[in-house]
C-alpha cells in the first residue's frame, strides 16, 4: 500500500509536469473570460461617459417630449419667458410657468439618469450570462479533461491494476441491497468509481449522492420542495471472506454515547431495524450499534479479529462510516461532505494539497481490503 | 368508594408489573437454553466433519497415529448421549485441542498440505470453528443478559423467589489451541 510521503515524492518527481498544460489551459481561460469581461467593461464607460458628455442634450430632448407629451408647445412656452410681463396678471402668469419649467427640467435630468441606470443594467446582465455560460462550458471541459488524465493517473499510481471510470459508479439497486439507508431514494448521483481486483477480493467504490424529496405545502396553497440528503461520500462494495446467508448492519452508535445504558434499551426499540446485537468488544460497541437477523451468524461475520480492525479502520478516516454484510459482499459508506475530485476553474491546479487529499481518500477505500483483511481465505469461501 | 378503586387500580399496576418482570426473566432463561442448542447443532456439525479427516489424513500421517485415535475415541464418547453439559463441554474442548494439534502438524507434510481434498477440509474445519465460537459468543450473551435479570434491580426480587440463580459463561477454548501450537512448535 502506497504512503503519502511515497505519493508526495511521485507528485514532485512526474505528477506535477504532467499537470503543466492543463494548468496552461486553464490560466489561458482565465485571460479570455477577463477580456470579455474588459470589453463589457469599456463598453458601458464609454456608453456611460458619452452620456454625461451630452447630458444637456439629452434632457433637452426628453423635455421637448414631456411638454408634446402633455399637450403644452415648447416654443409657446419659451416665448412666454421671455415677453415682458407688464400687468400683475402677467406677471404671475409668468410667476407659475417658470415654476412649472424647474419642475419639467427636474423630471427630466431624473429620466436621463434612470435611462443610464438601465443601459449600465442590460451591460451587466449580458456579461453575467456570458461569463456564466463561458464558465460552465469550459468547467465541463476541463473537467472531464482533469479526471481521465489526473486521477486516472493517481488511481493507477495507487495500484496499476485499477480501473477507473469517471462517469461510472456503484448502481443505485447495490446502494439500496446494502440496507444501510432505509429512506426511499428520489435522487441519486454517483462518479468516479474505481474498481479491480486486490489479491482474490474484488471490489468497486464510487462517489454517492443520494437524496430524497419533501414537498411542503404552506398555509397559502403554495408548494415548496426541498431535497434531503441521505448520502454523501464514498461507498465501497467488496467480496465478503465468508459464505453467510443473512445480514447484518453495523451503523454509528449515537444513543450510547450519549444515554449510556438506557440509550442501548432504545436502540433495541430501533423499528425497522433487524434485532440488535450486543457485541462484547467494548471500543466497537462504543462506535456502532449493531443490527441483524440472526445472532450467531452475526458474530460469525464479526469476529473479534473484525471487529478491531474495525474499529482502527473508524480511528483512521475519523468519519462516522456505517457498514453491512449482506449476500456474500461486504458494503462500507464513508460519508464525505465535499464533492471529491473536482478542480477548480479560478483557483490554481498546482496544490499538493488537494492532490493529498485525493490520494488519502482513494488510499482510504483501497486500503479497505487490507485493513478489512478480505484476503485472509481461510474458510470455504475462496 | 374513592379508596378502593385506587386499591384496586394499584393492585392491577403491581400484577401487570410483576407478569412482565416473571416473563422477562423467563424470556430470558429460554434464551439461554436456546443459545445453548445452537452450539449443540454447531457441535454435531463438527462430529460428522471428523470421519472424513481422519480418512484424509490417516494415510499421510503416520506419526500421529494415536492423536487420530483420540480424536475418535472422543468422538464417539461426545456423541453417545448421555453426558452432562459440562462433561459434553470439557469432552468437546479436548476435542478442539486434538484436532488443533493435528492441523499444525500437517506443517511437516507438504503433500497433505497441498492435497485438494485435505485444503477444501480445512477450510471447512476453520469455518465450523469459527461458527462455533460465534455460537458460544451468543450464549454468553445471552448469559449476561440471564445474569443481568437475576441479580439487578427490581428482578432481582422476583428471581431470588422464583429461584433463578446465575449462570457461568463459556471460556473459549482458542485460547488453547495458541497454546498447543507453541508448544508443538517447541517440541520439534
Amino acid at each position: 500500500m502506497k504512503t503519502t510521503d511515497e505519493f508526495h515524492s511521485y507528485y514532485d518527481s512526474k505528477l506535477i509536469t504532467d499537470l503543466q498544460p492543463l494548468e496552461s489551459e486553464r490560466k489561458g481561460f482565465i485571460k479570455r473570460i477577463l477580456r470579455i469581461s474588459f470589453i463589457f467593461l469599456v463598453i458601458a464607460g464609454a456608453g456611460s461617459g458619452i452620456f454625461f458628455i451630452f447630458q444637456n442634450k439629452i434632457i433637452d430632448a426628453i423635455e421637448r417630449m414631456g411638454y408634446a407629451n402633455a399637450g403644452v408647445s415648447a416654443d409657446l412656452v419659451n416665448s412666454f419667458t421671455k415677453s415682458t410681463a407688464n400687468n400683475f396678471a402677467d406677471k404671475m402668469i409668468q410667476q407659475q410657468v417658470n415654476l412649472m419649467r424647474i419642475e419639467a427640467r427636474v423630471e427630466s435630468k431624473k429620466a436621463s439618469l434612470t435611462l443610464l441606470l438601465i443601459f449600465n443594467i442590460l451591460i451587466i446582465t449580458v456579461w453575467i450570462i456570458v461569463f456564466t455560460i463561458k464558465t460552465a462550458r469550459f468547467s465541463k471541459k476541463f473537467r472531464t479533461k482533469f479526471k481521465s488524465e489526473v486521477i486516472q493517473k493517481i488511481v493507477l499510481f495507487i495500484d496499476d491494476k485499477l480501473n477507473y471510470r469517471p462517469a461510472g459508479g456503484i448502481s443505485e439497486s447495490n446502494f439500496r441491497n446494502s440496507n444501510i439507508f432505509l429512506t426511499d431514494v428520489d435522487r441519486y448521483k454517483c462518479e468516479d468509481e474505481v474498481s479491480g481486483m486486490l489479491g482474490a477480493t474484488r471490489f468497486e467504490f464510487s462517489e454517492v449522492h443520494a437524496e430524497y424529496k419533501k414537498t411542503e405545502t404552506d398555509s397559502k396553497g403554495r408548494t415548496k420542495t426541498r431535497w434531503i440528503t441521505i448520502f454523501k461520500g464514498l461507498f465501497f462494495i467488496g467480496d465478503f471472506n465468508k459464505h453467510f446467508k443473512t445480514r447484518t448492519i453495523v451503523l454509528p452508535d449515537n444513543l450510547e454515547r450519549m444515554f449510556g445504558f438506557i440509550g442501548k434499551a432504545l436502540q433495541s426499540m430501533n423499528v425497522g431495524r433487524d434485532q440488535l446485537i450486543k457485541l462484547e468488544d467494548p471500543e466497537f460497541e462504543k462506535y456502532f450499534a449493531v443490527y441483524g437477523q440472526d445472532q450467531i451468524e452475526s458474530r460469525y461475520i464479526l469476529s473479534t479479529s473484525l471487529m478491531k480492525r474495525i474499529v482502527d479502520f473508524r480511528q483512521k478516516s475519523k468519519r462516522p462510516v456505517s457498514l453491512s454484510f449482506v449476500h456474500s459482499k461486504v458494503f462500507v459508506a464513508i460519508p464525505v461532505g465535499a464533492n471529491l475530485f473536482e478542480p477548480r476553474v479560478f483557483r490554481t491546479i498546482l496544490n499538493f494539497e488537494m492532490y493529498r487529499n485525493y490520494f488519502e481518500y482513494l488510499a482510504l477505500c483501497t486500503g479497505l481490503v487490507e485493513d478489512l483483511n478480505l484476503n485472509m481465505r481461510i474458510w470455504t469461501k475462496q | 368508594m374513592n379508596p378502593m378503586l385506587i386499591g384496586l387500580i394499584a393492585g392491577a399496576a403491581v400484577l401487570i408489573i410483576l407478569a412482565l418482570m416473571y416473563n422477562s426473566l423467563v424470556g430470558k432463561k429460554n434464551q439461554v437454553d436456546n443459545a445453548f442448542g445452537s452450539i449443540d447443532a454447531m457441535l454435531k456439525k463438527r462430529y460428522d466433519l471428523i470421519p472424513n479427516l481422519i480418512a484424509t489424513v490417516k494415510t499421510y500421517m503416520q506419526h500421529e497415529k494415536d492423536t487420530l485415535t483420540k480424536i475418535t475415541e472422543l468422538r464417539s464418547k461426545a456423541m453417545s448421549g448421555n453426558l452432562s453439559n459440562d462433561d459434553k463441554v470439557a469432552l468437546n474442548n479436548q476435542l478442539t485441542k486434538a484436532i488443533g494439534g493435528i492441523m499444525v502438524a500437517v506443517e511437516s507434510y507438504p503433500d497433505l498440505k497441498a492435497n485438494q481434498n485435505f485444503l477444501q477440509l480445512q477450510g471447512s474445519f476453520n469455518e465450523i470453528e469459527e461458527q462455533l465460537s460465534a455460537a458460544r459468543r451468543a450464549y454468553n450473551a445471552s448469559v449476561t443478559d440471564y445474569n443481568n435479570g437475576v441479580e439487578m434491580f427490581p428482578t432481582n426480587l422476583l428471581a431470588g423467589i422464583i429461584g433463578y440463580k446465575r449462570r457461568q459463561v463459556f471460556e473459549i477454548p482458542e485460547v488453547e489451541r495458541q497454546n498447543v501450537s507453541a508448544a508443538d512448535l517447541f517440541k520439534k
